[in-house]
């Protein structure tokens, strides 16, 4: 199964990589949608980049599976996993190839309910049922805002083809805020966001690196179809997405430093890095909304270097999480603890994948990162108002903030899980994975040096977007000051001689000082909430942390007998926004079911009316 | 080519010299404030060479990334002192742009983070965690005094930014100057964020993530400490001096005795500044941050509002 997987992946791949440099038109026969359908796809150098990305993660993906599932098989059924994964894929193919509205809208659905089935893969277990459940209604929801959107547009133009939709006329920008309302709830934009860190956990892992890295994409791939192509005019719905996006990059990175479970940690941070693109995405709007090509080239180049960027590493580090959880059989990170020494391979990738996503120099998330601070940069003098300048200057400096907390929040979870003690005595019992799950992981941590040192050379292949866009080539010559190959081969040397010149023998080894408290448990480490803290208690209001302390013994002061720390932690926007919004939708239904009392009576006089109102209505008519 | 050899030349003796004799300053300083003697000024050297010599032993429980993050964190120090501007006449050793500067300074915190989690030392972990939240308060003033800098002149090439040829706002370089400066401070845990002298562990930063560390390991790490303390001062003393244009007309030996002089005035101020102000509580410390983030701000406003100047 995984082999026809693997192939279907590398035949993506190649697909993507012909389409490159001319459009193709796919016509498929018109019967095959049995007439229902107008099927028009389509295949630019958009689609194609798209594709090909999608072709990558899928086949470490493919590779990672075949063992994941065999272990898993008693708690997962594997045809269900395979049929979905197949559906999976095709849906998410096809909305990357749909040149028409309806075919768009039915990949999209193919696309949400086979991920909703992904998700609810271990139906067993009731945290697995509620997290289908919100994904399932947040993706109806964005289904619905981005139906209305296209049947507005449809109503202007009386064409379903995306070619010949433009957006430039005041009277399209209502169907833009629906059709772009829709795209950001199912990226994961704040205050939309919710789904994602209850989604992406539960799947199993190559499901939730197919969703982190190529789903959440795939509203960005979709807004560059329709708002950057199709030439979005509107001059304050950059600024709308603009702020929604700058929260969610603080919002996601804050509450993924304060997570306690691994998954759940990566999925705040997808949220971070949503937020990112779109920022980015935001600054191309407004840098074409201001006819500046060079902002334009810029925030185009950071969007999609981001996106590929952030699919690699993504993918990568819920890989090494799924290796994790294969063999320690937890993802808490309070039970993990001292895997560097017992999966070394699985270790040293996911320290890549932590520096890659940290943005730390020579790897691939450093060029991406610093793409984007070039665009905001040149936005800071280069936009004609002072407001919008001082904006992109004050975001320049809210994301070196959010930098720093992706360090301690890679920090956290490189170091609980895989550095210091055990902290369970099931986790010492941890083994490495076996070769074909080691593979996935180490290719895509090659690629991440790769893409790192060779960022100019993938950016001047992109040239044919801009081009298609009319912002001119893409400004790869602006990467020659930061040579990240160099960077990379002089740090690697002085490394080399430093280890030549003073780490020759190797060191006598002692236990760790314990300042004399002796021998203590296993779980007197760094525990997950421990790190967080200090930050955490600065945000008490965003986080509603409490800290409940409770002594108890015969002379509490001197001789505690019992001491019970407890931290808690809110999520703000599902206790105050969603909870009671959820409540009224609930009373509401409640309220109108008293309508079906089941008498046939009424049921007979309900018809009855509806035919009086109807007869009145046309006799008025 | 000669004009390289002696680049090069210039720049090593600079890495090697610099700071150990920094540190050696700021400790004489105080020192003589103090009513004492004092450490001799190439002390730092005789520390390390001792260092050097001795033996390691390493925690059981430690990886690979024990001592890989201390010649990591070497070899990043090394980097940013042969590329960045910290001294003039520029070395111009390779670019520098703005943000491989700070994302270097933030590779080089990771590294250290992961030092001090490797050996399950509870010392360590809570310093790391301290560290994390001081950088995450102080990062967005260290990125605004020098975008700020980048927006006035047009460009994020910190060696363009520093050059010859860069606009002259006296005002802008000050302002940006004493941000970074205070910025750096706490990025380095000097005082008043930590006493660099105390050994109480439950109040450390620095010193409690290089706990663990001995022989050669502790010496690359303070090495790697002394030459980021010496770039950062360094960058803030370029800064100040860019204030004065007409320094930088007279020449290179002008512009390189200014910079020496410039570098240990800091010192010195900085030993007298420790020497008179008080460890703060550790819960008072974001309102010190609070005051480079407010320079940080103001240099921004005045790089906008200069427009293209």
């Amino acid at each position: 199964m995984s082999a026809v997987f693997l192939l279907g992946s590398l035949l993506l791949c190649i697909g993507g990589a012909c389409c490159w440099s001319k459009t193709v038109v796919l016509a498929l026969p018109q019967w095959l949608a049995l007439g229902w359908l107008p099927i028009d796809l389509r295949c630019d150098t958009l689609s194609a980049f798209f594709l090909t990305l999608l072709g990558v993660v899928s086949a470490a993906c493919a590779v990672f599976s075949a063992q994941y599932i065999s272990h898993l098989s008693d708690r997962i059924s594997p045809r269900l996993y395979w049929n979905c994964l197949f559906i999976f894929m095709l849906g998410m193919v096809l909305v990357l190839l749909a040149a028409n509205a309806p075919t768009f809208v039915v990949a999209w659905e193919l696309m949400s309910l086979s991920s909703a089935v992904l998700v609810a893969s271990e139906y067993q277990k009731q945290k697995a049922q509620t997290s289908a459940f919100i994904y399932l209604v947040a993706t109806r929801i964005a289904t619905i805002f981005l139906t209305a959107g296209f049947l507005l547009m449809f109503s202007k133009f009386h064409d379903i083809s995306f070619t010949s939709w433009s957006f430039s006329s005041p009277s399209t920008w209502l169907p833009a805020t629906l059709i772009l309302l829709g795209l950001i709830i199912k990226a994961g934009i704040w205050p939309f966001h919710i789904w994602l860190p209850h989604a992406h956990p539960e799947a199993p892992s190559p499901v939730s690196a197919l969703m982190s890295g190529i789903m959440v994409k795939l509203p960005v791939y979709a807004a560059l179809r329709l708002f950057v192509f199709g030439d979005l005019t509107c001059p304050w719905l950059p600024y709308l997405l603009l702020t929604l996006s700058a929260v969610s990059v603080f919002w996601g990175v804050l509450f993924a430093l304060n997570q306690r479970e691994l998954k759940r940690l990566l999925a705040y941070s997808t949220v971070e890095n949503i937020g990112l693109i779109f920022i980015s995405l935001s600054v191309l709007l407004l840098g074409r909304n201001a006819q500046l090509a060079v902002i334009g080239r810029l925030a185009l180049m950071a969007v999609l270097i981001h996106v590929f960027c952030h699919a690699l590493f993504k993918s990568l580090l819920f890989l090494c999480a799924g290796s994790v959880d294969f063999s320690a059989h937890t993802r808490d990170l309070s039970k993990l603890g001292g895997l560097g020494k017992r999966m070394p391979v699985t270790f040293a990738t996911f320290a890549v994948g932590s520096a890659a996503i940290c943005a730390l120099p020579p790897l691939n998330g450093f060029a991406s990162k610093w793409s984007i601070y070039q665009a905001l940069l040149n936005c800071s003098f280069g936009l004609p108002d002072i407001v919008s300048r001082a904006i992109c200057l004050g975001l320049i400096g809210l994301l070196g903030g959010v930098g720093a907390l992706a360090v301690a929040s890679f920090v956290k979870a490189l170091g609980l899980t895989f550095l210091g003690k055990p902290r369970s005595a099931q986790v010492s019992a941890a083994r490495e994975v076996p070769l074909s799950m080691q593979l996935p992981q180490l290719a895509l941590a090659v690629a991440c040096f790769l893409t790192g040192a060779f960022a100019p050379y993938l950016v001047t292949l992109l040239d044919p977007i801009s081009l298609a866009v009319g912002l001119g080539r893409m400004p790869s010559a602006a990467f020659a000051s930061i040579p990240l190959a160099q960077v990379a081969l002089v740090s690697a040397s002085l490394i080399g001689v430093i280890y030549l010149v003073a780490f020759r023998r190797p060191p006598a080894r002692f236990e760790t000082w314990d300042c004399g408290f002796g021998t203590t448990t296993l779980r007197s480490q760094v525990s997950a909430d421990s790190f967080a803290q200090p930050i955490a208690r600065i945000f008490t209001p965003v986080l509603q942390y409490h800290l409940t302390v409770d002594i108890s013994g015969h002379d509490r002061r001197h001789f505690p007998e019992k001491i019970i720390v407890e931290p808690s932690m809110v999520s703000l926007l599902e206790t105050r926004v969603y909870g009671p919004l959820a409540w009224l939708i609930q009373r509401c239904s409640q309220l109108v079911a008293k309508l079906q009392t089941g008498s046939i009576h009424l049921y007979l006089s309900y018809v009855c009316i509806a035919l009086i109102v109807l007869l009145a209505l046309g006799a008025r008519l | 080519m000669q004009e390289q050899i002696i680049n090069i030349v210039v720049s090593v003796l600079s890495i090697l010299i610099v700071p150990p004799l920094l540190i050696g300053t700021i400790r004489k300083t105080k020192a003589r404030l103090q009513n004492r003697i004092g450490a001799p000024l190439w002390q730092p050297f005789i520390d390390m060479t001792k260092l050097f010599r001795k033996d390691e032993t390493i925690s059981k429980t430690a990886s690979w990334a024990f001592r890989f993050s201390a010649a990591t964190a070497m070899a990043i120090s090394v980097y940013l002192a042969v590329t960045s501007p910290w001294t003039a006449p520029q070395l111009r050793l390779g670019p520098c742009d703005l943000f491989l500067f700070l994302y270097l300074l933030a590779a080089f915190r990771f590294l250290t983070l992961l030092l001090a989690l490797d050996t399950s030392s509870p010392f360590g972990t809570f310093a790391a965690s301290r560290e994390a939240t001081l950088s995450f308060l102080v990062e967005p003033a260290a990125v605004l005094s020098l975008a700020a800098l980048a927006v006035a002149a047009h460009t994020s090439d910190l060696n363009l930014i520093f050059g010859a040829g860069a606009p002259h706002n006296g005002m802008l370089w000050v302002i940006s100057g004493s941000a970074f400066l205070l910025a750096g401070l706490v990025d380095l845990s000097r005082m008043p964020i930590d006493d660099p002298t105390t050994h109480l562990e439950l109040t450390m930063v620095h010193e409690a993530l290089i706990l663990e560390a001995s022989g050669k390991n502790l010496a690359l790490l303070e090495g790697a400490t002394w030459l980021k303390f010496a770039v950062l001062l360094g960058v803030s003393a370029q800064c100040f001096l860019h204030a004065f244009p007409r320094l930088y007309a007279n020449g290179s030996v002008v512009e390189a005795a200014a910079s020496i002089t410039m570098l240990l005035l800091l010192a010195v101020s900085l030993g007298t500044f420790e020497s008179l102000t008080v460890k703060l509580h550790w819960r008072k410390a974001p309102e010190f941050i609070a005051y480079a983030l407010t320079l940080a701000f103001i240099a921004s406003i005045v790089a906008l509002g200069a427009g293209a100047v």
